[in-house]
């Protein structure tokens, strides 16, 4: 369970980059983190694996407070995530299994397993055939699949995807997306921030928009394609909890 | 472990190679600053080598007065004797003198001169202090004893030299840690640089949850690679000015006795690849902080 309890960020103590938020994401679930840019929706992400400490409140992964975590257990906490981004960060001068066996070399993981769990994740994303290719071979989307697979290969509890399809044609988003939803299946709770507004309305997920630091809706269901930055899609089931969403509406209202 | 530690090397081998200029810019400031303190060593050395020699030679020459009678002088030798900080007290009768005066003068004036010089030096007690540093208060002490008209000694040379050596171990101090400083900011420099080429690795590193520790080892390894390398390469140049200047000074004043390289070279090899490999280390964790701490 991820839980946001009263956080507020603010950088360089003046742009409040997130404003009291509240959020609670039960294991297992999917969550589109939707709004315009410099809504906040990096800085959650980054604060889920302590990239950043917030001004103000707590935020929980699983039974730790991550906002308490000594230094040296950061590296633990990270262990439990995959993280995910736009320009995938592969090493160039490394081939596909290579990339992914990094990461596990780097946490010391057992030398004779790794090839074979690299393979594996390679396997999951659909390409193990690809596993000697070169990132400078492999299209945008294969590139994103084998991001996907370095952050799956140490079996994370949950997936943090920041924009995974900014790179991407709609075809190869729709693909890398239905990728995480099957990864999502399988039992990790699984976080994609995103401006695909076709991506969320074709899935029936939970969505949470952020607006100015704050959350502004949350609920299941798409974006309505009309308004730009307007968000008037029904709200089919309430998800989080009621003073978030309180909060979320008012502030919604007063823009 | 072993493919851990193939990693590892791996990973410096890679570090090395990228920055192939800055690395070799950085072992040739170690070696340098390195070779600049075996050369401070080595003359400090050597001067406290002199210097115990000369001490040790150093004795009083306490002159006797021409018509002194043997029960006299027998009485005189008891109560030098009986002075806490004399050591050892001899006797060199008028001829014996001359003797030695002939042998290091080597000179055939003295010898045409023959049995005539006999007598004309006065017989002497030639004195050893227990300590060099003695010296002084008991050529004083002797000096004011009934029976001895003068006294001669070689301190001056003696306190000549434990100057000498003060300002070259004080020398050789400043300059290593003048030197460290400077090669530590070239070394964290050459890391800085390595460090900035592997800002991704070290990235994704951190993302995937590598401990700092981890992290480190490649950039520790380069350093030591550059302390390691770079010392002993100054022990060999070192060593290779010693015999060289060794050789020249000798030929130039045969009494001189300087240490011989051999003897030395050993812990000279230990001593100096080890303070690299501190510098090394120590610069290479201090470009590390300032990185893993912006990150
Ligand atoms: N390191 C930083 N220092 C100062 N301000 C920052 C920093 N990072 C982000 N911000 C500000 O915080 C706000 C939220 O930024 P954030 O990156 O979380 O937005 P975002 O929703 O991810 O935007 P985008 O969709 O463009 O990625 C923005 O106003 C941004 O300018
Ligand atoms: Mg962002």
């Amino acid at each position: 369970m991820i839980v946001f309890r009263n956080v507020t960020v603010r950088y360089d103590g003046k742009v409040e980059a997130l404003s009291r938020v509240n959020l609670t994401i039960p294991d297992g679930e999917f969550v589109f983190l939707v709004g315009s840019t410099g809504s906040g929706k990096s800085t959650l992400m980054k604060l889920l694996y302590r990239e950043l400490l917030p001004t103000e409140g707590s935020v929980y992964v699983g039974d730790d407070d991550v906002t308490q975590l000594e230094a040296k257990h950061i590296p633990l906490l990270r262990r439990r995530l995959g993280v995910v981004f736009q320009d995938f960060r592969l090493l160039p001068y490394k081939n596909a299994v290579e990339n992914v066996s990094y990461a596990l070399q780097v946490i010391g993981a057992e030398p004779r397993d790794i090839h074979q769990r690299a393979l594996s994740a390679l396997g999951r994303v659909g390409l193990a055939h690809r596993a000697t290719s070169m990132p400078g071979q492999l299209s945008g989307g294969e590139q994103q699949r084998v991001s996907i697979a370095r952050a799956l290969v140490n079996d994370p509890t949950v997936l943090l995807a920041d924009e995974p399809t900014g790179n991407l044609d709609p075809e190869t988003s729709l693909d890398v997306i239905h990728l995480l939803e099957s990864i999502n299946e399988s039992g990790t709770t699984v976080i994609v921030a995103t401006h695909d507004r076709e991506i969320v309305n074709l899935l029936a997920k939970r969505v949470v928009e952020l607006d100015s630091g704050r959350v502004a809706r949350d609920a299941v269901g798409g974006y309505d394609r009309q308004g730009d930055d307007h968000f008037d899609a029904p709200r089919e089931e309430e998800i989080s909890e009621p003073a978030a969403d309180e909060q979320g509406a008012g502030d919604a209202t007063e823009d | 472990m072993l493919q851990r530690t193939e990693f590892l090397l791996g990973e410096l081998l890679t570090n090395l190679r990228r920055n192939g200029l800055l690395t070799l810019a950085a072992v040739i400031t170690v070696m340098c600053s390195l070779v600049v303190f075996g050369l401070f060593n080595l003359a400090n050395t050597n001067l406290q080598n002199i210097l115990l020699e000369e001490a040790r030679k150093a004795q009083i020459s306490a002159f006797l007065a021409k018509d002194l009678k043997a029960e006299e002088t027998d009485k005189l030798e008891k109560a030098i004797r009986a002075l806490p900080e004399v050591r050892d007290v001899a006797y060199v009768s008028s001829k014996e003198a001359f003797e030695r005066l002939r042998k290091e003068l080597d000179s055939p004036v003295l010898d045409s001169l023959g049995g005539e010089a006999d007598g004309r030096l006065p017989a002497k007690f030639s004195v050893t202090p227990r300590d060099s540093k003695a010296i002084d208060a008991v050529a004083k002490q002797l000096k004011g004893m009934a029976g001895v008209t003068d006294v001669s000694y070689g301190g001056q040379v003696v306190r000549l030299l434990n100057d000498l050596l003060k300002q070259v171990r004080l020398a050789g101090y400043v300059a290593l840690i003048l030197l460290a400083l400077a090669t530590c900011a070239i070394i964290s420099n050459a890391i800085r640089l390595t460090i900035y080429a592997r800002r991704r690795e070290i990235r994704i590193m951190q993302l995937v949850g590598a401990t700092d520790w981890f992290i480190r080892v490649p950039f520790m390894l380069e350093g030591l690679f550059h302390g390691l390398v770079g010392g002993l390469l100054a022990v060999v140049v070192t060593f290779a000015l010693y015999r060289h200047m060794a050789h020249v000074a000798e030929s130039l004043l045969p009494f001189l006795r300087l240490v011989k390289p051999e003897t030395l070279l050993w812990s000279y090899t230990l001593g100096l690849s080890a303070l690299g490999a501190v510098i090394g280390i120590g610069s290479s964790l201090i470009s590390m902080r300032q990185f893993l701490k912006e990150a």
